[in-house]
């Protein structure tokens, strides 16, 4: 699987909506280099770029927009406090974010209990369309999603099953053992084929939108 | 825990459980007890993060409340660390703000050629024109009739534009020169102005400072920038305080490409 790449802010500009900032033309590690100097225009562009793919995970793990909230902003404050912990040579500054999202949204809906409303799969994969214009980095947000859905489809179920319940059900491995009635050693060689078959299918998709061309073509 | 043998494929399915956050409690501590001397571990952990991450873009979002960062900056003011972090501003508020803003003249510092042309400017804003698109218009020409006077054989002429009015730089060579109407006053003894200049490899550097001060058009000359042809766009921002700081952390203003 190609690595996701450091992403800077040139897709910005097919936004209409985005404005140029002095910050648009730095890729991700140069920004994190900026916060742990303190720059807080820095961290607002790192928001800029990954607070929605943030609240979005949030919100699908926890339900509930409040708590999503809660851990966005506090997911971006532990980035000011210890972006000096992010360590480039382990992987690219979005995985980082989006894991670090995910653990501290993984520890709320565990921690409140209210929020375990227990999901089937189907309901946890429930996928719906966004109201807004289709500018260039909502197209390249759809393709992506559409490349996830067709590589989780590849899956076995009880592979996609289990992977689903643990990524945006917050399950541990045992209760997925018990939500499914299944040995926990066979839950976790599930997880194990399904994320090796799921890499696979994601081969080639890194984490850099394309330059897309959306230019009025004439009829040849 | 769940009973393994000695084998590697015992860490490899703790190294998914990791990665997805499941892991019972004494999982994790074998798995953390194991990690930091398992190179092979390590990438696994740092794959599975990566495939993940894509995961994560897969649950469809809108756009985040501004609430989120208004907290983010009132953290980060707590923290009192920041030089630079914009005033915790809701953005909902700031977009109401320049809705509200009308196209407002500006202030006139104009060199003794760019006088004469004033003259002619100041017939043109006589007229009475009400409206704001009479008004916009009535800036572009004042404008237009100024970078007539700033432009020089072999000169550049790069258009700025934005919803708080116009403006062109001028280029020659290394120096500059700029021109702008219809940008709101600023208030002299809090913020200024800045004009960048963004290059092809995406650094920005600061090319020079100016205040509006009323409804004229306003000139600053004997501006300059490293190398010309490395500039791929101009930006201008208003900041806080007198100076220019070493990054801006304001939206532009106006902006245009090379």
């Amino acid at each position: 699987m190609t690595t996701p790449r450091a992403r800077t802010g040139a897709p910005r500009a097919a936004d209409p909506n985005a404005r140029p900032t002095p910050y648009d033309g730095l890729d991700d590690r140069a920004l994190v280099a900026r916060v742990t100097e303190g720059d807080g225009g820095a961290l607002e562009a790192l928001y800029a770029r990954y607070g929605r793919a943030c609240f979005g995970l949030a919100r699908r793990i926890l339900t509930d927009e409040q708590f999503a909230q809660d851990v966005v902003q506090e997911v971006f404050l532990t980035v000011w406090r210890d972006a000096h912990k992010f360590d480039a040579s382990r992987g690219g500054f979005s995985s980082w974010l989006l894991s670090m999202t995910h653990h501290k949204a993984v520890d709320a809906v565990r921690r409140e209990e209210n929020l375990r409303k227990r999901r089937t799969t189907s309901e946890l994969l429930e996928d719906r369309e966004v109201d807004g214009p289709q500018v260039h980095d909502e197209v390249w947000s759809t393709l992506r999603r559409s490349r996830v859905r067709e590589a989780m489809h590849t899956l076995p179920e009880p592979q996609k099953e289990a992977l689903v319940l643990a990524y945006f059900g917050g399950y541990t491995q045992r209760e997925i053992a018990g939500i499914t009635n299944t040995p926990l050693g066979t839950v976790k060689t599930r997880m194990l084929a399904g994320m090796k078959r799921l890499k696979e299918g994601l081969e080639g998709l890194n984490d850099t939108a394309p330059i897309l061309d959306f230019s009025p073509r004439t009829a040849q | 825990m769940t009973s393994y043998d000695t084998t590697h494929e015992m860490y490899e399915e703790l190294a998914v459980g990791h990665a997805l956050s499941a892991l019972e409690p004494e999982d994790e501590q074998v798995f953390l007890r194991h990690l930091p001397g398992c190179a092979a571990c390590a990438a696994a952990v740092s794959e599975h993060s990566e495939t993940l991450t894509h995961l994560a873009y897969a649950a469809v979002s809108d756009s985040p409340p501004a609430s989120i960062l208004e907290g983010i900056r009132a953290g980060v003011a707590e923290s009192g660390r920041s030089g630079a972090f914009p005033a915790p501003v809701s953005l909902d508020a700031a977009r109401t703000r320049r809705r509200d803003k009308t196209v407002r003249a500006t202030t006139a510092i104009l060199g003794a050629a760019a006088s004469l042309i004033l003259v002619a400017a100041l017939v043109l804003m006589n007229r009475g024109l009400q409206s704001k698109a009479d008004q916009q218009q009535q800036a572009t020409d004042k404008l237009n009739l100024v970078v007539k006077t700033l432009l020089v054989d072999g000169s550049r002429e790069v258009k700025l534009t934005g919803s708080a009015g116009k403006a062109v730089v001028v280029v020659n060579g290394s120096k500059v020169s700029f021109a702008a109407a219809g940008l709101p006053t600023n208030d002299r003894s809090s913020s200024i102005y800045v004009l960048w200049a963004k290059s092809v490899s995406g650094g920005v550097n600061a090319v020079g400072t100016f205040d509006i001060r009323s409804g004229e058009p306003t000139v600053v000359n004997d501006l300059k920038v490293g190398n010309p042809n490395e500039v791929a766009a101009f930006i201008v921002t208003k900041e806080r305080g007198r100076q220019a700081p070493a990054l801006s952390t304001q939206p532009a203003v106006v902006e245009g490409s090379v």
